[in-house]
């Protein structure tokens, strides 16, 4: 089983991880592969859905060929909802809407629980083989994964609560629903994905499917030439011209980044289960397609 | 203005625009090192100035609180001791926005409606959910601060936001919240449901969707509120005020690449339709000089290539790896000078990326004294 072998993909992970080029990738991915996939951006930005030329807007719309995007928010999801829920009310519906969309807001968790809701209908609407969430960063998406479970236990009678319990399930599937962590390679972020893990575990019904780590260096030594170029580098020849002195600097800066790089990313793997997949998209430099360089790197990681 | 070729063209020192401001906000996009940089000009600046220094954070970084080998918690301003510091001091605070808002209902309230807004379900968890709620509470602990005229200076580490207005609209937001007319319209004199058809039916759905015991919470919740967000909106709408006015600086804290640029530019813009402007912006993560020499360059993909190196064979054969490396990253040094060049401001400062981020006071404190004075660093 791949990861995309879901229903439900949820992306997360601390602001300027790549979080979205992540989602975008993963979707294309799967649509490649023949599945008919929804991207969904739920974190307030156009974000991966808006990276396929078309403006992502409340109702899904195909970008390219079994690739449909869209952007929900969750004031526009409370809407709908009521608005299902009232039928039809001829002039009056409006106001009522407008009145219970203020109150739902001040509710603890309703307006998350409407966002997972949303994702959780799309997953099991029988439309999409695969839903790709561009999702909040990590302590807003907490919050939200765990809001069905605590809008249950908050208001636990109204017709809302009792529409919770299979969104519950549903995120609580391994096999349906999976939540997957973008992070870097660097001392915070990797701290704060270590953290995530434990309080996804704990707080919320979802389980992780991949942590994918971004902007990698690979290793550019193998181990004997490393300490060669090492002795190389300590006792340099006399006499360099400045760009040569210059380009021995800055292997070395390159060295000391990937040193410092593959220690946390070790920190990392010793933090999540052995069978946890670790998936590495390097960094790539100014020139490079990002989206496409993304995708097949993700593709890589996983032997597709 | 490019910077010259080169070098990456530090910057003007950012110390003359804060000496002259008693407030200083930090805005930015998420993971672009506000926090860093907030605490790192917080200690130039209580070294530099007279007076006391307090940084207020509102994003939960507690790692920060380590690097400054400080204990933050509950909204209490904590002093940090800064080596070989004789006359003022610096606090930090991390916004916790429960409390900050339990303070500001105790301030505007009766104790009575206080005790029975605290006690409400609904007010229990609002701070949490209610949208911008954590921009408001910070308000209302800034105004807090202020008023007790203890700081000569305050740098506000704004919250991760699309919008930098979402910070100064916090107080209309939450008056339009709970002033709307629609809900005056649903809670009515008494607490109880009043109006025609359409309240019936609002109360209706209310009750099937949420259940009737919460629902009267939320009514409760919503008319208690009703006698108190008066005074404090004027209140946080008076810090607002300060924020955008003369004695404010607002500076930007941006990663060096396009997208971040582009999220800065419409911060910009958004600024602009207030008539504010960044006093500075800072970019954190430039590539170090020595990837912006052209000699470097140049030697480095003749290595690659293996023509016409200027080593022996040998040492060439060996550095290949690394200066593929390098000229990979003298392209996006290239690239950064670019985005530097179009950077919505005329002060830009510039932090390289550093192998090892700064972790304790001494390390926060250098690059807060870099920044403060900027650098005549020329190659």
């Amino acid at each position: 089983m791949t990861i995309l072998d879901r229903r439900l993909l949820i992306i997360g992970g601390k602001g300027g991880t790549g979080k979205s080029s992540v989602a975008a990738a993963l979707a294309e991915l799967s649509a490649f592969r023949g599945g008919r996939t929804l991207l969904i951006s739920a974190d307030g930005s156009p974000g991966a859905a808006g990276m396929f030329g078309v403006t992502p807007e409340h109702e899904a719309i195909e970008a390219q060929r079994n690739l449909s995007v869209l952007q929900i928010e969750s004031k526009a999801s409370l809407r709908e909802f009521v608005g299902l829920q009232l039928g039809p009310l001829g002039a009056i519906g409006k106001p009522v809407a407008n009145a219970f969309s203020f109150v739902a807001e001040a509710a603890p968790g309703v307006s998350e629980l409407l966002l997972v809701g949303k994702y959780a209908h799309e997953a099991r609407s029988g439309d999409w083989d695969l839903v790709v969430v561009d999702a909040a960063s990590s302590g807003h998406l907490l919050g939200e994964l765990a809001a069905p479970q605590n809008v249950g236990e908050i208001a636990p009678v109204g017709r809302l609560a009792r529409e919770t319990g299979w969104v519950v399930d549903l995120l609580g599937d391994p096999e349906i629903t999976g939540v997957v962590n973008v992070t870097l390679a660097e001392e915070v972020p990797v701290s704060e994905t270590i953290d995530f893990v434990d309080r996804l575990h704990t707080e919320t019904p979802a389980h992780l499917a991949a942590v994918v780590v971004n902007r990698t260096r690979p290793q550019l030594y193998a181990r004997a030439r490393r300490g060669e170029l090492a002795e190389l580098l300590d006792d340099r020849p006399t006499r360099l011209s400045k760009g040569a002195a210059g380009l021995f600097d800055a292997v070395e800066i390159g060295l000391e980044r990937a040193d410092v790089a593959s220690a946390i990313d070790a920190r990392l793997r010793r933090a999540l289960p052995d069978e946890m997949p670790v998936l590495h998209v390097p960094e790539f430099g100014a020139v490079a397609d990002t989206r496409a360089s993304v995708r097949e790197a993700i593709a890589d990681e996983m032997s597709l | 203005m490019a910077p010259p070729s080169g070098t990456q063209s530090l910057t003007a020192g950012l110390g003359e625009t804060i000496a002259g401001r008693s407030l200083l906000v930090i805005a930015g996009s998420g993971g672009v090192g506000k926090t860093t940089v907030s605490a790192s000009l917080g200690l130039a600046a209580a070294q530099q100035l007279d007076g006391d220094v307090l940084v207020l954070t509102i994003d939960p970084a507690r790692r920060l609180a380590a690097a400054l080998g400080i204990d933050i918690e509950g909204n209490e301003a904590v002093n940090v001791p800064i080596p070989g510091q004789k006359t003022s001091n610096l606090y930090a605070a991390m916004l916790d926005p429960g409390p900050a808002w339990d303070a500001m209902i105790q301030t505007e309230a009766t104790p009575e409606i206080a005790e029975r807004i605290l006690n409400n379900s609904v007010y229990r968890r609002i701070a949490d959910t209610f949208v911008h709620g954590n921009d408001y509470a910070a308000l209302g602990w800034l105004d807090a601060a202020i008023e007790s005229e203890r700081y000569r200076l305050i740098i506000v580490d704004t919250p991760p936001s699309q919008n930098a207005l979402d910070f100064f609209d916090a107080p209309a937001r939450v008056n339009e919240f709970f002033g709307s007319s629609l809900l005056g319209w649903l809670t009515g004199g008494d607490g109880t449901l009043v109006g025609g058809a359409a309240a019936k039916t609002f109360a209706s759905l209310a009750d099937r969707l949420l259940g009737a015991e919460f629902f009267a919470d939320v009514v409760e919740f919503f008319q208690l509120m009703s006698g108190v967000v008066p005074g404090m909106v004027e209140r946080t709408t008076a810090v607002a005020n300060d924020l955008a006015g003369d004695d404010a600086a607002f500076f930007a804290v941006t990663a060096p690449s396009t997208d971040v640029v582009d999220k800065l530019d419409r911060l910009a813009e958004s600024l602009a339709s207030r008539d504010l402007t960044f006093d500075g912006v800072v970019v954190n993560g430039v590539e170090p000089d020595v990837f912006w020499d052209p000699k470097v360059h140049n030697v480095a993909t003749r290595v690659v290539a293996n023509t016409k190196s200027p080593l022996t064979v040998a040492a060439t054969s060996l550095l290949a790896p690394g200066a593929e490396y390098v000229v990979e990253r003298c392209e996006v040094a290239n690239a950064q000078r670019a985005v530097l060049a179009a950077l919505p401001a005329s002060v830009i400062s510039t932090i390289p990326r550093l192998v090892h981020s700064p972790t304790d006071v001494d390390g926060l404190l250098a690059l807060g004294q870099t920044l403060w004075h900027g650098s005549t660093d020329e190659q």
